[in-house]
């Protein structure tokens, strides 16, 4: 299962669902989905949320096994 | 900030166009290609990773419901063509005859070429319907998961 902290850096850096959807070329829905853990994203999409925070993937994205 | 891009699927919306051929050329199968406006709502939405993946996931039920419909169909059909040859010990090549311009076919081959037919436009329907109502789940559990936007 994937774990995020999109939400929590999000939220750091005062932005908006919508707001980092459009800097990183998806839709809302996409973002509202990678925060709630129903999506996984593609490398280049990890890799350009991450490069967005200054953070690296590793720390924003966490697999955690399932129970 | 990314330029927005074009969704290419949404062009797909003209074969919708392909309907009014059945509508107005008596083409009944041919009205479910109306299906395909649908697809112009999509005109103004990002093709991002999640929207292809709705797209894609669609694409493999349809895919799987016409494997399974075509299989079921074809065993139906072919069982009509395994009694003309081991009852009715007719086969193929004299189960219709041509004279003067006219072929005249032996019921059980008129049967059998009717009902491929028939699985034939209804498998097509069936399939084109799954995709469609498919799509129209996903994006609706897209939708229903987005709340207000709030830092």
């Amino acid at each position: 299962m994937l774990k995020t902290k999109l939400k929590e850096y999000r939220t750091l850096y005062n932005m908006k669902q919508g707001d980092l959807a459009n800097l990183v070329g998806v839709r809302r829905e996409t973002i509202v989905h990678l925060e709630n853990g129903r999506y996984n994203p593609s490398l280049k999409l990890a890799m350009d949320i991450a490069r967005i925070f200054h953070v690296t993937v590793e720390e924003l994205f966490e697999f955690v096994d399932e129970e | 900030m990314h330029e927005k891009k074009k969704n290419p699927l949404a062009k797909l919306g003209w074969l919708g166009l392909i309907g009014i051929y059945g509508v107005f050329f008596g083409a009944w199968w041919a009205i479910c290609f109306f299906l395909f406006f649908y697809l112009f709502s999509f005109w103004n939405t990002t093709p991002d990773e999640l929207f292809w993946t709705g797209v894609k996931k669609s694409a493999i039920i349809a895919f799987c419901t016409n494997i399974v419909l075509t299989v079921i169909g074809m065993l139906i059909a072919g069982y009509f063509s395994l009694y003309r040859h081991y009852e009715l010990k007719l086969p193929y090549e004299d189960s219709y005859t041509i004279m003067d311009g006219y072929v005249s076919v032996h019921p059980i081959l008129f049967g059998q070429r009717n009902l491929e037919v028939f699985f034939f436009h209804w498998i097509f329907i069936i399939t084109l319907c799954t995709f469609f109502f498919s799509l129209m789940y996903y994006r609706h559990k897209e939708k229903k998961e987005v709340g207000e936007d709030a830092c």
